[in-house]
């Protein structure tokens, strides 16, 4: 799975004794375990906000949706299907609500990582961004560099296709699962990714040197 | 390499493919020293968008203030549905708001609907008429006289006038002879000479001349100074009624329903066509009975009495 080894996939249960998103799901609904559906927060919380914070561009925009998501989650989960799994579903509940509400704020692309406010430094510190807190200043500085080249050059990828990037690349969801999120043949989410990394390669080069990129350490390993 | 082949690539080094298919993308870049290269390559450039990975910790108190969120709301609202977007668009007051205006459009609209169609019914009802007038003044001209309804023989009925336009070809098409020309009455309304009519035998005759005037009725003649019967004349008198949508049979002396309660349209000798308000009549005299109140023959030449093609002609009652 395309996520720090440290955290356990949102959905698979790090231990046989632990219920799964489903079982949690079915509690909840059919029998009003509220410990359920808290566990439930609790194992997306990070994924989740993550991802609505790549999305909205701003944490409190993010945390709205959020909450706005474990809602629709509370008021819908008798239609939810038995036999699929809960974490597409809840992507596909979070992409809605976040278009909603930025439709409710009258923006009309979403244009989270172009502005990117969670990382100027102001509402959360560069140091809480990097690995590891312990790097050199220069490091820092380095690394956040990249990474402001790497938002803008996904920020100016077409909405779609930023958002096949962000579901697969950084939320690790599979082809399948991703175009069950975006309602749309698993074949479109191939041919839009691929075609989205090769822009993305374009505009790196285009852009900024590469210099400390490769000695940057990195969260995740390809196989 | 084609992009297909590219896409699985990705999807294995992204770990987005089903697990058979990540074993046979597997062996086949152990394999293939192409896929391998491909390989390397994507790698590199899927590490380049690493940098952008990195996001901020979930802030503290994250569940408990989503919990404590659901909770208000759901406290507020009463309900799960109101929750729902469908729920929060349509007010009640919405509702009854588009039902009003729909009842208002509704009460404007459908009157004017209504009776546009009821006028244009009455123009093509007075456009037939207009015809037959044409049609019986070409008659007046060759006989002197308007077609004769005999008061004795085997064609003593109302509708007798049919036969003699026909048969001196003035009258072609039997829709003529219908208020309301669907395709199935055209066809039941059947045309015969005199001399046709009386080569059948009775019932059906009758049965047939008792259609043939279709909708309309026709004035029979009047009783001359003499006590005989008299056909009606051209005496440049243009208020005679000859024709006029034909009277109820069932009630003597009453209008049809070809135009409902509101009236019927009236063909004059002059010919012109009138459409008379029943509840405002502008005419001296009744125009189904004769001036005594009977539905028979007229007491003299400016009494006109129109009967429904089915009624028998008389020239005085019992």
């Amino acid at each position: 799975m395309n996520r720090p080894p440290s955290q356990p996939a949102a959905g698979q249960p790090s231990s046989a004794q632990q219920p799964s998103d489903e079982e949690l799901l079915r509690r909840y609904c059919h029998q009003g375990d509220q410990a359920a559906f808290e566990e439930l927060i609790r194992r997306y919380q990070r994924e989740l906000f993550g991802y609505l914070c790549r999305t909205m561009g701003n944490p409190t925009a993010a945390e709205d949706v959020f909450q706005g998501t474990f809602l629709q989650l509370h008021v819908k989960c008798r239609q939810f299907d038995p036999g699929r799994k809960v974490r597409p579903w809840l992507y596909r509940i979070a992409t809605n609500q976040a278009i909603d509400y930025q439709r409710r704020q009258r923006r009309h692309r979403m244009g989270s990582l172009q502005q990117s406010v969670w990382s100027d430094g102001q509402e959360m510190p560069l140091g809480n961004l990097a690995a590891g807190s312990d790097q050199s200043p220069e490091r820092l500085a380095i690394q956040e560099e990249n990474r402001r080249r790497v938002l803008h050059a996904l920020a100016q990828l077409p909405e779609a296709a930023r958002q096949v990037v962000e579901l697969v690349y950084y939320q690790g969801l599979k082809y399948r699962e991703a175009a069950e999120v975006l309602g749309i043949p698993v074949g479109t989410v191939k041919s839009r990714l691929h075609a989205a990394l090769q822009k993305l390669d374009r505009l790196l080069h285009r852009s900024a040197p590469q210099q400390g990129l490769d000695a940057e350490p990195t969260t995740h390993e390809f196989p | 390499m084609n992009s297909h082949d590219e896409q699985l690539l990705i999807g294995y080094l992204l770990q987005a493919l089903e697990p058979e298919q990540q074993q046979q993308v597997a062996r086949r870049i152990q394999e293939d020293p192409l896929w391998q290269r491909q390989a390397q390559r994507w790698r590199r450039l899927l590490h380049q968008l690493e940098p952008a990975r990195a996001a901020p910790d979930p802030p503290d108190h994250l569940v408990e203030r989503t919990l404590q969120a659901i909770h208000r709301k759901t406290a507020t609202a009463g309900s799960q549905e109101a929750f729902s977007g469908r729920a929060s668009r349509w007010s009640v007051l919405d509702v009854v708001t588009v039902a009003v205006v729909l009842a208002l459009l509704a009460l404007l609209v459908l009157p004017a609907v209504g009776y546009q169609r009821f006028r244009a019914q009455v123009l093509h009802c007075s456009n037939n008429l207009r015809y037959l007038g044409q049609a019986l003044c070409q008659y007046h001209h060759t006989h002197n006289h308007f077609p004769e309804t005999p008061a004795e023989g085997p064609l003593r009925l109302a509708s007798a006038f049919v036969p003699l336009l026909y048969q001196n070809h003035l009258l072609e098409d039997p829709a003529r002879l219908l208020c309301y020309a669907t395709p199935q009455r055209v066809k039941a309304l059947q045309l015969l000479t005199v001399e046709q009519l009386q080569r059948l035998p009775e019932p059906r005759r009758r049965q047939l001349l008792a259609r043939m005037s279709g909708d309309y009725g026709y004035c029979i003649g009047y009783l001359g100074p003499d006590g005989s019967y008299v056909p009606f004349r051209c005496q440049g008198d243009g208020h005679l009624a000859l024709m006029a949508d034909a009277p109820d049979p069932q009630r003597s002396g009453c209008p049809g329903k070809n135009h409902g309660p509101w009236g019927f349209n009236v063909l004059y000798a002059s010919g012109a066509v009138r459409f008379v308000n029943v509840a405002n009549p502008t005419g001296r005299d009744h125009l189904f009975c004769n001036r005594r109140g009977q539905v028979c023959a007229g007491c003299d030449a400016r009494d006109a009495v129109i009967l429904p093609g089915s009624a028998r002609v008389l020239l005085a009652l019992d």
